[in-house]
């Protein structure tokens, strides 16, 4: 998603979406979804970094040499540390929060030790004290930003006392170059913080491919289980059989159908058009209504409610159970019409239902001759986290699926979120 | 019914002979070339083919640069594609080209011959995901425009459209949408060469736009 599109909700989103569409300019599109992402944007930001406190650490010397003003210099140098210092922890892949609060915990230290050395609440260093708090606000945190703001308030507030004390700590200074200093003092402050604001956005967005590439690396395995554990060991046993010349001919055609509607399914579930449920289970119906057409069977397919949404895996285990279900009734319930419907609730929090209801002969028989089916639904259930519950509704039987729809999908990584990264507190 | 001569363009050779020997069995079809390459299918073009089928991923290249030959030596045959899970990307891709259909490659003949007589009858199968894939695109707008105006579905076209991505059969929208079961497949007809026209226009459009910018200093 370009960064540059999405409507900023606030003044911290904003900033946020400038710094991050600042951040992807550094990574040419074509690299932005390849595995070399995390190391060209860790690259290509650390290069920048390191430029600047390159830049920084010269002008601190040039300060030096200039004006003869080494508590400046010192302070812009010590800027220019701070930079090679988040330069290597970002390349090094350190984790963001810890980049974040250490250089803030440096930018104070050096703020209390540069004020107290050229001015005290005077001194243009203590621009840094009102800076911290945004900084980790933005790159950190509310929690941390917390923290760091009454940590800020503090250190203003002893340079205020300091100051309405009479004490106004060691003045080396030279009134012709208090403003140059001072002015060289803001801009340095600004350009440091910025700059963190932008190397760890920079890590974030980092860090969220490499999520992405460890979530592809799930789905992958699930995708490599479906086929083994599915059509895999169907093909394997079909070979065994056919080897044996103990299966006839109607039976291979058959496994051999079912082996492709699997596979049909395991691509439907990958690839679900245009990212909903919708297109698989059109698909599902497209294929399905033929055959029930064959068969002289009326078959009445009805959707209630919002799309589905579902993950992959999800989508997979209901797609398959909608197949055996209407497999059930299309082979082994006698019926002369079948109703399919899916339900789902409005709400954010709600469930999905599925229902297939024949006229045919009956739970008892169908039970009898699909053992294995049953056993199988009550499976695919269990996988979606929800239950399925046959009833006899002679003349006929229902068969019904319920299961809770965003419910938690097991082993995917997580992304890295404010709540679960360390804070100063921790 | 006169004999329809086809041209099969496959590189499965158990595919390429099983449909072959389909073709053959069931009487009123005369395979005048299976062949499995890209350069062998070009060759087959000089034939009089009523029906080409065509694979898509040829060992040599790409089904649809035989398809774009067809199309430019203007011939008249019917270009089908085959495919076995009708791949959205790939059949769109094809019917941009200018194919007039695409064939599933099933293991029942009745299927296959039923599906080649409706190509052959004026008609065109869609999937609901080929369907809702062209609904997307028409609504992105990422259905290149024509430089002289935009080609763009009529609203029973999309209507039809709209029913087929559902999931529902012909029959079902042709009850649907109250029309005859002969006037869906005129619309799919019509959309896919709509779709064809677009890809065209645009390749047009775009061979002007280098042509200008390459005079340009």
């Amino acid at each position: 998603m370009n960064p540059a599109t999405v409507p900023p909700t606030s003044i911290r989103s904003a900033l946020r979406q400038r710094v991050l569409s600042a951040a992807e300019r550094y990574i040419p599109p074509e690299q932005r979804t390849d595995d070399q992402l995390d190391a060209a944007h860790r690259t290509r930001t650390g290069i920048l970094i390191a430029w600047l406190g390159i830049g920084l650490a010269g002008s601190s010397a040039l300060l030096y040499g200039v004006l003869g003003s080494p508590v400046s210099a010192a302070a812009i140098a010590s800027i220019a540390a701070l930079l090679s210092v988040v330069h290597l922890a970002i390349v090094r892949g350190v984790p963001l929060v810890v980049i974040g609060n250490a250089a803030t915990a440096l930018t104070w230290f050096v703020t209390f030790v540069v004020a107290g050395r050229t001015g005290g609440f005077n001194s243009p260093a203590i621009v840094w004290s009102f800076f911290h708090p945004v900084t980790t606000y933005v790159a950190c945190g509310r929690r941390s930003a917390s923290v760091w703001s009454v940590l800020s308030a503090a250190q203003i507030a002893i340079f205020f006392t300091v100051d309405r004390l009479g004490y106004t700590g060691a003045q080396d200074l030279s009134s012709a170059a208090v403003y140059p200093l001072r002015a060289a003092g803001f801009i340095g402050c600004i350009v440091a913080n910025v700059l963190l604001i932008a190397s760890i956005e920079g890590v974030r967005v980092a860090s969220q491919a490499a999520v992405d590439r460890a979530n592809r690396s799930v789905e992958r395995q699930r995708i490599l289980g479906d086929m083994h554990g599915g059509v895999g060991s169907q093909l394997i046993g079909l070979m065994i059989q056919v080897r044996a010349k103990k299966i006839n001919d109607d039976r291979l055609l058959a496994s051999l159908g079912a082996c492709l509607d699997d596979l049909k399914l395991i691509l439907d579930s990958l690839d679900p058009g245009d990212g909903s449920a919708d297109v698989a289970l059109a698909e599902l119906r497209a294929r399905v209504g033929p055959r029930f057409e064959a068969a002289g069977i009326d078959l009445a397919w009805k959707q209630d409610g919002p799309s589905l949404d579902l993950p992959a895996e999800q989508l997979l285990q209901l797609l398959r159970a909608l197949q055996e279900m209407t497999s059930n009734a299309l082979r082994h319930s006698g019926a002369r019409r079948v109703q399919v419907s899916l339900a789902t609730s409005p709400d954010d929090a709600g469930q999905c239902i599925i229902e297939v209801r024949d006229d045919g002969i009956g739970f008892d028989v169908g039970q009898r001759r699909s053992g294995r089916g049953l056993a199988s639904l009550h499976q695919r259930a269990r996988r979606l986290g929800g239950s399925v519950c046959f009833d006899d509704a002679r003349p006929g039987t229902v068969v019904t699926m319920i299961f809770p729809l965003r419910s938690p999908v097991t082993g995917t990584v997580q992304p890295m979120t404010r709540r679960t990264r360390l804070t100063p507190g921790r | 019914m006169p004999t329809v001569t086809i041209g099969l363009v496959e590189d499965d050779e158990l595919l390429r002979e099983s449909l072959t020997l389909m073709l053959e069995t069931v009487g009123g079809f005369v395979v005048a070339g299976a062949v499995g390459t890209l350069a062998e299918g070009l060759g087959l073009l000089d034939r009089q083919l009523d029906v080409l089928l065509v694979d898509l991923g040829l060992p040599d290249g790409s089904g649809l640069d035989l398809i774009a030959e067809v199309r430019s030596r203007e011939l008249a045959c019917k270009v089908v594609v085959l495919t076995v899970f009708a791949d959205v990307r790939s059949v769109v891709a094809a019917i941009e080209e200018g194919a007039d259909g695409y064939l599933l490659k099933q293991s029942d003949s009745d299927q296959v011959i039923g599906a080649l007589r409706t190509v052959l009858a004026g008609g065109a199968p869609i999937s609901p995901a080929v369907a809702s894939h062209i609904l997307a695109r028409m609504r992105s707008g990422s259905v290149p425009k024509q430089p002289g105006g935009t080609v763009s579905l009529t609203a029973k076209e999309t209507a039809v459209l709209e029913a087929l991505a559902s999931g529902r059969s012909f029959k079902e929208v042709a009850a649907h949408q109250s029309i005859s079961l002969h006037t869906v497949g005129d619309h799919v007809k019509a959309i896919y060469r709509k779709l064809s026209v677009n890809s065209r226009g645009e390749a047009v459009f775009k061979a002007v736009q280098s042509g200008l910018i390459s005079i340009k200093p």
